[in-house]
């Protein structure tokens, strides 16, 4: 009854496809991004205005600092105090800056919605003072010049592939690649476990699934289920793929989040043994491996070999789930889900065995996982994340 | 073509549900399924349909099991009932219609008829959920039987519809028999079980204790009661021997008598003078039997408990 399954699929794709709620949840990033990127611009909106600052009675200074163009603002000279305050009041200028013994002050009001930035002027005062200090010790230009030069300095990081990959840039990106890859994947997982989660509740709650069960079987209704959400979670992702072939420099609601992310990425250390072992554990790796290899901490190899144990464990899942989806179907036992998950997947179903053939095909059909039993893949996976552990943590 | 139900047995835990259960279903047929709350009935249906597996006995159709192909041929409408209630009327029908074999295309022409047929108020656009319950209930009803089933299964269809919907319903039942349907249906009301039936099975906490053709099972009572409209007072009905008891019923009065003699010594009294307003002599009526024969097994079970505790 394969077509069936697809049948079943085709009415939650269709259903969901024309609900308000799945568009909701494929445009909200963009959204979120435009909300993000409004309360920005609205926020800086000030900040982006050039500020006027006054330099009482020092002509020679105002000279210099307006030839620094890390200063982002407009200087003058202003004759007296008493002149740069009233400008102050009146709006006219941001701020004044006053000389006294080598002190210098900038002085702003309340009013003003433009801000002078600190460690430039900082940076320039201090330039300014080297200069006089240099000009009292009469060294030369290029004296001067050195003296006021940064050290040279980069950071690289040798990756386990062997290539060292040079510091910032690459990496920052490999690092925003590998988080922005991590948080989506994460939140579509939780989506899409939530939409079949509805799917099922739904059914119960709307006592449905007895109409259904008698024309269909349980395994139907279960993968049918499967396979429309994986269908709107391909739609959803194509979508995304088709936004960004379109507008490439729009993808805002990353940038609005490369921040965030980066400071995630940056916080954890990647060399960490745990963060090792985890990202081959299934159902973390997705998102720990994927952010692992994007800034190179493994190779191609253990990412494939993530993926795989990945795939056994859903393959083990799904198969527990079938179990757990038959027998609940119909309600009527009060066991709890995860003890009957552990028994789906080790296999102890003796008690109920007759429960067990709770709306199954009758007939002839022998299942070929039935042998192949989801005990043994568990023990499989067992065995292979008992290899990593001793791989990477006792080695 | 016919469903059988051979010896099945099928308990949970230590309450039996159902015992010994035999049963055929013909096409063209119905079958009456009765009893009280709990005495078995939907574990029947949901052991048909293999929600559930018997402990013993066998349940074929046409002799094989009831696998899936023969499950896309079943009309179900269980006992509890469920839409989906953000869905169209249209888009549930045509779901369930495409779930058992049917084109799209077909069941939505169909669905047009059903609908003026069965006098539903609605439009195939609208939501289940703005429906009123007896609507949804008939919407139900279609998604049961737009793909011609030829075999029904209906948990006691009428409950909560009235007379005039009831007989609607009644009349869709029927059709789909004469077209060649088995039909299987539970129902509280013995009137409905007697309208609609040609065959009845009665079960009382998961044993059969009725069962046959309506007119077999009341023919197997006699004709043990009179429906009278007559001057003649209930002192002198009293008098004859093998009048057990009388009640009024309408305008006249109904006698319950020992056997079917009786009434004609009543039917001669009555008429002496050439003359009597009416005089039915008939088996007693399902709801009746039905009542008899619950009471009758509540003191079985009652002896047999106090039997044990001596």
């Amino acid at each position: 009854m394969k077509n069936q399954t697809w049948l079943v699929a085709k009415n939650i794709y269709r259903s969901r496809i024309k609900g308000v709620g799945f568009w909701a949840l494929v445009l909200s990033p963009f959204l979120l991004g435009a909300v993000y990127l409004v309360i920005g611009l609205v926020i800086s909106s000030g900040a982006n205005q050039t500020p006027q600052l006054a330099v009482v009675d020092n002509p020679a200074l105002t000279q210099i600092l307006s030839k620094n163009e890390s200063l982002k603002a407009d200087i003058k000279n202003e004759s007296s105090l008493k002149e740069a305050k009233n400008e102050l009041s009146e709006g006219r200028i941001d701020g004044f800056l006053t000389v006294e013994d080598g002190a210098y002050t900038i002085v702003t009001d309340n009013k003003s919605s433009v801000k002078f930035d600190q460690t430039s002027f900082q940076a320039a005062l201090t330039q300014v003072n080297i200069s006089k200090t240099t000009q009292r010790l009469n060294l030369s230009a290029a004296d001067d010049q050195e003296l006021l030069s940064p050290a040279k300095f980069t950071m690289k990081t040798q990756t386990s592939s062997g290539q060292k990959s040079t510091g910032n840039s690459q990496t920052g990106a490999n690092i925003a690649i590998g988080s922005i890859a991590s948080i989506l994947i994460f939140t579509l997982m939780m989506m899409y476990v939530g939409i079949i989660g509805q799917e099922i509740g739904n059914e119960k709650s709307s006592r449905i699934m007895e109409t259904l069960l008698a024309a269909t079987s349980s395994n139907v209704q279960y993968y049918g289920k499967i396979i429309g959400v994986i269908l709107l979670l391909t739609t959803q992702l194509g979508i995304y793929v088709q936004a960004q072939v379109q507008q490439a420099t729009q993808p805002i609601a990353f940038l609005a989040m490369i921040g965030y992310i980066g400071g995630i990425a940056g916080s954890t250390v990647p060399g960490n043994i745990v963060l090792k072992v985890l990202s081959f554990i299934p159902f973390i790796s997705p998102t720990l491996m994927t952010s692992r290899l994007a800034i190179q901490y493994s190779t191609t190899t253990e990412a494939w070999i993530a993926l795989g144990l990945q795939l056994l464990a859903t393959l083990a899942i799904a198969k527990a789930g079938e179990k757990i989806y038959a027998r609940n179907v119909l309600s009527y036992s009060d066991e709890k889900i995860m003890s009957q998950l552990f028994k789906g997947l080790t296999g102890r179903q003796a008690k109920r065995k007759n429960a067990d053939k709770v709306v199954s095909e009758n007939g002839e059909k022998k299942n070929p996982w039935r042998r192949n039993s989801p005990l043994r893949l568990a023990l499989v996976i067992l065995i292979i994340l008992i290899i990593l552990a001793y791989r990477f943590i006792f080695k | 073509m016919t469903l059988k139900i051979d010896k099945v047995r099928k308990s949970f835990g230590d309450k039996i549900a159902v015992d010994n259960l035999n049963m055929v279903v013909k096409p063209g047929e119905v079958m009456g399924l009765i009893g009280q709350n709990g005495a078995g009935k939907t574990t029947t249906f949901r052991m048909i349909l293999n929600f559930i597996s018997a402990d013993q006995g066998r349940i074929t159709w046409k002799d094989g099991p009831i696998n899936q192909e023969i499950k896309q041929k079943i009309g179900f409408l269980p006992e509890e009932r469920g839409l989906y209630q953000k869905m169209t009327v249209e888009d549930q029908i045509l779901y369930f219609a495409e779930l058992h074999g049917m084109k799209r295309a077909d069941a939505r022409l169909k669905l047009q008829d059903w609908m003026k047929r069965l006098e539903v108020v609605g439009k195939p656009k609208d939501k289940v959920q703005t429906l009123s319950k007896g609507n949804a209930q008939k919407i139900q009803f279609i998604a049961t039987l737009i793909h011609e089933p030829e075999f029904l299964i209906l948990d006691e269809p009428f409950t909560g519809l009235d007379p005039v919907n009831t007989e609607l319903l009644r009349n869709e039942i029927k059709r789909s028999r004469d077209k060649g349907a088995a039909v299987i249906f539970s129902n509280h009301n013995m009137s409905d079980v007697e309208l609609l039936s040609d065959h009845l099975l009665m079960l009382k906490g998961g044993q059969t204790i009725l069962n046959g053709t309506v007119e077999d099972i009341r023919a197997s009572y006699g004709r043990t009661r009179v429906y009278l409209e007559s001057d003649l007072s209930n002192d002198e009905l009293s008098l004859i021997s093998g009048v057990e008891s009388i009640e009024k019923r309408g305008s006249g009065r109904s006698i319950k008598i020992s056997e079917a003699n009786v009434g004609r010594e009543i039917f001669q009294k009555v008429a002496k003078d050439g003359y009597v307003q009416a005089f039915v002599q008939s088996p007693p009526s399902l709801d009746e039997i039905f009542r008899m024969e619950v009471a009758e097994h509540d003191q079985e079970d009652l002896s047999a408990k106090s039997g044990v505790a001596k």
